[in-house]
């Protein structure tokens, strides 16, 4: 019998265990049967709110996202007047998209710039880091595989280590929890991403509009962020608690987790802001992180959008440095992993267990 | 024979005789694969590393290190040498390291001639960083165990006998005490700086002895349907050939259609594949092809190492026209057959030891358990680390022969896992380990045995030694009355 050998503690290991079943179970309803359902096309738009004095062509609250991303995208969809005088729809708006009429708001255009410039540079350095390191791979001449791709073993490695972690799961219970909270989380938030650019900004260029998948991908959204939030959290507490021995951490790792949480911290920070400043209606609660945390903001008498502004710079500068970093650091374990453990096990299952 | 000159004969590190003879430098093998190998006998300063021979999917297992740890609280030479260059994770970001500095982003700004590179002493620091490498990269005896506990599933043993190939075709390697067996085995197709011709000695000694009836076919001038590959340690360790002894009393009492290369047969090439001399890949083809054109369906090794080599490494080089199996898996095989009959019992409580390159290395654990359980009288017991998890006992990977204080610590943990199980017998397939643990077993003056399988075979099949097992009776109330220590089984050679 095999002897698993389990390094955090065990009240460690069973809260470990307990949080990412139910991450797991919650996870899997979340991203593989309630997106099948809830995805349906829902003809009718939220009512948003209407002020006093607004221009004649209405700007439904929900869209303001759209402004914040892609502004020239309404510009397309045939805003004359906008496009006749060149100003941006806040600049008419400014009560709308910003209720408490900051003098930052005209800023928010700006800031676009910034947001640019930034993606660029840190794309720039992150394309290099990846081309060099690609190079270096390339260097090798010898084959990677002495057999062919064995594909149920590739795909039973994919379910078993990459996606539920087996190996780890045996080795250590918090490690598996943390694994499942960061890795799993942001997997699965990758894939709502993409669900919520399909609904935000594709589905209504063919006029479809579907509210309350957008909603529900809120909700997840908030959800896997808290996840990966928590998972960091644990991470931190494990370095700590678990110092000495075989455990070392480094500055690297120090680096790694604190950026991570900055990013978390600020993306929810960032929520927060934007929903104490807006229309306290109940569909603000699919992002419930983020309302409860504009619930605790807007007990305070702050100039949340212009606050807002430079948390948002300051979030995108994090986001940016992930980006120019992940090549150069640890975080590039999260590509490469996953090709080392298919392909093990690919050979593996050439020099079976006798 | 006393222990003193049991170890001088076990021991790997040059005679006086060879102490001041070069190795010889041959040329590399033609293949687009190896890089060129230098002329000059010492590397040098900011040579490159070529890692051509490494393949893509190495290079980026470098980058897939998490430096998690689990490899640490694993690795055997870590638990008697905790120095952190030696782990598997500082190997790998330690090379990583030196290869961005070679061929990165900044090689490529600051060339190693350049003015920049001139100030910040990039070559100086390159350098040590190198030598401090290299340090921890021999310091392993590629156990295995790492890529077994690795959550990133690294193959670590293909990754560091890789990098050693690199390391030595740079000029950087191998340690110095890993120059005589690389010398040897080009020179005489063998680690023990023994010549050719006496080769088969053992099996010529052993009939001599009335031990075999008769010295076994040569398949270079006879023909068999089994070839039994012998390796170098049973062929040259006096303490180990009665480990090829047994194996033909086993394979003659099983009245199977055998024979053995003789003078013919050479290294298997484990020792250079294992310290990275590219020169196993001339041996490994000469070997392949020879085998190739000898006519038998099977070959048949009671070495890991050399079973490991064989069925492992060789596909990667040319292929094969038999089948090959350790000599635990054919008289598995065998015995499911129903074509062994067990004629004696044999009263011992035995634990087993999984040699690296038989179980990890191969996937075999089960053959040998089998085969122990099934030979009436032995009482088995499961030792503590098994399987997978099995301990190494560091007489692999060029450890024995590159820190051998080293070995020797490894060696006695492993024993004193055996101690704890309350057997009286410690059994394991492969002479290497056998010869291995034995330093663990003198040093530890352990109550147990050390003993191959084939021994137990033999005697389970009525064909031991008699006047080798008389002295063993001899050792065992010496024992019991309080006056012995746990020594080989009979293994001596007189």
């Amino acid at each position: 019998m095999m002897r698993t050998r389990l390094s955090s503690t065990e009240l460690g290991d069973c809260f470990g265990r307990c949080c990412s079943l139910a991450v797991s179970a919650v996870a899997c309803i979340l991203l593989w049967i309630a997106p099948c359902i809830v995805l349906a096309v829902d003809e009718g738009t939220l009512e948003g709110g209407k002020e006093q004095g607004a221009p004649a062509f209405h700007v439904p609250q929900e869209n303001l996202t759209i402004y914040e991303i892609a502004p020239r995208l309404y510009h397309r969809k045939g805003e004359s007047l906008v496009r006749a005088t060149g100003k941006d729809c806040r600049e008419c708006h400014v009560s709308q998209a910003y209720p408490q009429g900051d003098f930052f708001g005209w800023e928010h255009r700006k800031k676009w710039t910034l947001h640019w410039w930034m993606f660029s540079a840190s794309m720039f350095v992150m394309l290099l880091g990846i081309y060099s390191t690609v190079v270096l791979w390339r260097r090798g001449r010898s084959p990677s595989l002495h057999h062919p791709v064995h594909w149920p073993s590739v795909m039973r490695a994919t379910a078993k280590e990459v996606i539920m972690g087996e190996r780890v799961k045996r080795q250590s219970g918090l490690r598996w929890a943390v694994f499942q909270l960061i890795s799993v989380a942001f997997m699965a938030l990758t894939v709502v991403f993409a669900l919520i650019v399909v609904q935000r900004f594709l589905l209504p260029l063919v006029g479809v509009t579907a509210d309350r998948a957008g909603l529900f991908l809120d909700f997840s959204a908030d959800f896997l962020g808290g996840c990966i939030f928590v998972g960091i959290l644990l991470a931190i507490y494990r370095r700590i608690a678990e110092r000495g021995g075989y455990f070392k951490t480094e500055a690297e790792d120090i680096v790694v987790l604190l950026l991570l949480l900055g990013i978390v911290a600020t993306g929810f920070f960032l929520e927060s802001c934007r929903l104490a400043v807006v229309d306290p209606q109940p569909k603000i609660w699919a992002s419930f992180l983020g309302a409860a945390g504009a619930s605790v903001l807007r007990t305070w008498d702050l100039p949340w959008t212009g606050i807002r502004f430079y948390v948002w710079i300051f979030h995108a500068g994090l986001v940016f440095a992930f980006f120019a970093y992940f090549p150069f650091s640890k975080l590039f374990h999260m590509v490469t992993t996953p090709v080392a453990i298919v392909a093990t096990a690919s050979e593996a299952h050439y020099k079976q267990r006798q | 024979m006393d222990d003193k000159k049991q170890e001088e004969l076990i021991e790997d590190t040059p005679t006086e005789s060879n102490a001041e003879e070069k190795p010889e430098t041959a040329e590399a093998p033609e293949t687009q694969d190896l890089p060129a190998q230098t002329d000059s006998d010492e590397p040098e300063a900011g040579k490159r590393i070529r890692i051509k021979n490494l393949s893509p999917r190495q290079l980026l297992e470098l980058d897939t290190c998490t430096r998690c740890g689990e490899c640490v609280q694993w690795c055997p030479v870590y638990a008697q040498d905790e120095k952190d260059d030696l782990t598997p994770r500082a190997k790998a970001k330690a090379f990583r390291k030196i290869l961005r500095a070679q061929d990165g982003i900044l090689s490529t700004l600051a060339p190693p001639d350049s003015w920049v590179a001139k100030k910040l002493n990039l070559k100086g620091r390159q350098e040590k960083r190198i030598e401090r490498f290299i340090q921890g990269l021999y310091e392993c005896s590629t156990c295995g165990q790492c890529a077994y506990v690795c959550p990133s599933y690294i193959d670590t043993v293909e990754l560091w006998e890789g990098i050693r190939k690199s390391i030595v075709s740079a000029g950087y390697g191998p340690l110095e005490n890993h120059l005589a067996l690389t010398s040897s085995v080009k020179a005489y197709d063998n680690p023990w700086m023994q010549p050719r011709s006496v080769r088969d000695k053992w099996a010529k000694r052993a009939k001599k002895q009335k031990q075999i009836e008769k010295v076994p076919k040569n398949l270079s001038k006879e023909k068999a349907e089994v070839l039994y590959y012998v390796g170098c340690t049973a062929a040259f360790d006096v303490n180990i050939k009665q480990v090829a002894v047994n194996t033909v009393k086993v394979l003659d009492a099983c009245d199977v259609d055998f024979g053995i290369l003789g003078v013919k047969e050479k290294c298997c090439g484990s020792v250079l594949l294992r310290v990275g001399d590219p020169e196993y890949e001339r041996l490994a083809r000469e070997n392949i092809e020879t085998f190739n054109n000898m006519g038998f369906k099977t070959l048949i090794t009671s070495c890991a190492g050399c079973y490991k080599t064989i069925s492992q490494d060789y596909p990667k080089i040319g292929k094969m026209n038999f089948e090959i199996l350790h000599m635990v898996q054919f008289i598995d095989r065998l015995i499911q057959e129903g074509k062994v009959k067990f004629k004696q019992e044999v009263p011992m409580k035995v634990t087993y030891h999984d040699p690296c390159h038989l179980g990890r290395a191969s996937g075999i654990y089960e053959a040998p358990r089998r085969i122990l359980k099934s030979i009436p009288g032995i009482e088995f017991t499961e030792i503590e680390r098994h399987h997978e998890n099995s301990r190494c006992c560091g007489a692999g990977g060029g450890l024995k022969a590159g820190y051998p204080e080293v070995q020797q610590k490894m060696s006695q943990a492993r024993v004193r896992d055996a101690v704890a199980t309350g057997a009286t017998d410690f059994v394991t397939a492969c002479p290497f380990c056998y010869q291995g643990l034995l330093v663990g077993i003198t040093a530890e003056e352990a109550p147990i045995n050390m003993r191959d399988i084939t021994e137990i075979l033999t005697r389970a099949l009525g064909v031991a030694d008699e006047e080798a097992e008389d002295k063993e009776e001899a050792k065992k109330k010496a024992k019991e009355e309080g006056t012995g220590i746990g020594e080989q089984g009979s293994g001596t050679d007189g």
